[in-house]
């Protein structure tokens, strides 16, 4: 077959539309002629161009857009059962008027008792939203050090739901999680009055506190706010939206040391700290077995080292602790290690679950090179946008790098935004 | 499954919204007024029978929505004589927010290629590439047969390709 570009079948070929008989022409012709391989590629480099630029940055309808839509599908539901074909018998609308009335009588009512939009069993969706997206996480009893007080939770409403939810993410709480994450994706970005007083956690000293319990359940929202503040408002996000502790959580930690055992994987990697000589230590704990599992995971510091739990602090307890880890579900959290007597050891971290325990000693054979490259990253432009010292320069220099290697998905979105914004 | 419609609505928005923004607003040239459309076409949506549109929800949603901002442009041109270039040049009443970033400069000029291309040229190419249709759910949204998509699809990019410098592809620069 002699292969003529102009033929459509040609792009149709490329976009996977072509017939399977157009397709084995042009495979054939893949074959046998170098220009149609220099030719396809060129084209799909082109489409791949046309597709990025394309992509999607358009906003979403305002609050009250979409909540005219919602209360009309409300209303609809109010009227109508759209999944039942209603027979229109004589005389038949009687009964179902007065059942939909009840119904629309018992809705206003409890619409009256819990005015919120849309409910997972006792909880209102933008209500526990909210909530999860205020509370930096459950700091699972990681010492505080001196300083400041601690931040305190400021959730809009429904603090005395803190036992249902407890159940709920005892229940499921991974899918609860992603669930509550993805509502706060849509809700309205809030505004920095709402937000708690950011307090970062101050060092603790390893021979006050050798061993610290770490968290296994951290906050998500923050990555999603800033996104949205991008691409929404086309700027930078308020400093109180940034919360690097719930950042990283939308980055799965890829390489670097691994322990695993009874299912449950550990991992780590190290790395200089933003702007000091300090060390950071990334941390991923992962349930790979299909139950739940309740977990404990610990640091135990170097001697004579100072640390502290990368975030706010947070003042968060009960109800809201919980050991439980979700099949599939990751924790990453990010520890800052100051006065390290040995520069190759950073401590080690151990796991116990069901009466075993096993560790991970964090050498410095940890290091992995894109893994640290895109957290240091990470740790530089949350400082930047939290109005700290950041070198510009080497942020910018970090970008260049990471562009040039194959990144997943969310490292390249999360790429392409900094690059907007430096 | 049984869902309510407050519930197939949710689902709808969380899956569309932003993108059938997106396509509204190639033909409008306007975010609030994109938004609008795209209102009124989930409000048209709250209308129907779920039953019988879910199936084939998202061409349901692209033709609504693209009738919708046909209606609009064609109620402004009574209003305003405005021919199809003054159309394609009317700048927007404020910077969109992809305008407001100064990276997105390349996406600007590949707009005002794709603004010398024929309407049904752009169209198919914004529904193909932007909304990621297929040949047969562009041909369903827009009523052009599907060998006629093909066919425009193609000669589109062509002309791109012809205008916009070869390299942008080449080194990745978007």
């Amino acid at each position: 077959m002699k292969p003529h570009f102009d033929d459509p079948t040609f792009t149709a070929w490329l976009l996977g539309e072509a017939t399977p008989e157009q397709s084995s022409a042009w495979e054939q012709a893949l074959r046998e002629d170098a220009a149609v391989q220099r030719e396809r590629e060129e084209a799909q480099a082109f489409i791949s161009m046309i597709e990025r630029s394309l992509s999607d940055c358009a906003p979403v309808l305002d609050v009250t857009q979409r909540d005219k839509v919602l209360s009309m599908a409300r209303s609809r539901d109010a009227t109508d059962s759209p999944n039942v074909v209603v027979t229109r018998g004589r005389r038949r609308w009687i009964p179902w008027t007065l059942a939909t009335a009840a119904l629309a009588m018992m809705g206003l009512w409890l619409g009256s008792q819990y005015p919120v939009r849309s409910r997972v069993g006792d909880l209102s969706y933008s209500q526990v939203s909210r909530e999860i997206a205020l509370l930096p996480s459950d700091d699972g009893g990681f010492p505080h050090g001196k300083g400041p007080a601690s931040e305190q939770v400021t959730a809009v409403g429904g603090s005395n739901l803190a036992e249902k939810r407890h159940e709920m993410w005892q229940r499921q709480p991974s899918e609860f999680l992603r669930f509550v994450a993805q509502r706060v994706a849509e809700e309205p970005l809030p505004q920095s009055k709402e937000l708690p007083k950011a307090v970062p956690r101050q060092f603790v000293e390893a021979s006050d506190h050798p061993v610290a319990t770490l968290p296994t359940r951290v906050g998500m929202a923050s990555w999603s706010w800033v996104k949205r503040a991008a691409l929404e408002q086309g700027q930078k996000p308020a400093s109180n939206l940034v919360r690097l502790e719930e950042w990283i959580q939308a980055f799965p930690l890829q390489s670097g040391l691994s322990q695993e055992a009874d299912g449950l994987s550990l991992r780590a990697a190290i790395l200089p700290a933003a702007s000091s000589s300090n060390t950071v230590v990334v941390l991923s704990l992962t349930n790979q077995s299909k139950a739940s599992q309740s977990v404990e995971w610990s640091y135990m510091a170097p001697s004579l080292a100072q640390y502290r739990l990368i975030g706010f602090a947070s003042a968060v307890r009960g109800g809201l602790s919980s050991r439980l880890l979700a099949p599939g579900e990751k924790v990453q959290v990010m520890i800052e290690i100051k006065n390290l007597a040995d520069a190759t050891f950073c401590g080690q971290v151990s796991c116990r679950s069901q009466g075993r325990e096993f560790m991970l000693p964090l050498s410095l054979s940890a290091i992995a090179t894109q893994d640290a490259d895109f957290y240091r990253l990470l740790l530089l432009v949350a400082a930047n946008l939290q109005g700290q010292k950041a070198d510009l320069f080497v942020i910018r220099a970090l970008i260049e790098k990471l562009e040039q290697q194959h990144l997943t998905p969310e490292r390249a979105e999360a790429i392409g935004l900094m690059k907007r914004w430096f | 499954m049984i869902v309510t419609q407050e519930q197939f609505i949710q689902a709808a928005l969380l899956e569309y919204e932003r993108p059938l923004v997106g396509y509204a607003y190639g033909f409008l040239r306007d975010w609030d007024r994109a938004r609008d459309v795209v209102q009124d076409t989930f409000i048209r949506l709250c209308q129907q029978d779920q039953l019988k549109v879910r199936d084939a929800l998202k061409t349901w949603l692209y033709t609504v929505c693209r009738n919708r901002a046909l209606d609009v442009l064609r109620k402004e041109a009574r209003m305003v004589e405005m021919d199809e270039k003054k159309l394609r040049t009317v700048p927007s009443e404020k910077p969109s927010p992809v305008q407001a970033i100064d990276s997105q400069e390349i996406r600007l000029k590949l707009e005002e290629a794709l603004s010398r291309l024929t309407p049904n040229q752009k169209e198919v190419i914004v529904l193909k590439f932007q909304q990621g249709l297929s040949y047969e759910e562009i041909s369903q949204v827009t009523g052009l047969s599907s060998g006629n998509v093909g066919f425009l699809l193609h000669h589109g990019l062509k002309r791109l390709r012809e205008w916009l410098p070869r390299e942008w592809a080449q080194n990745n620069i978007i």
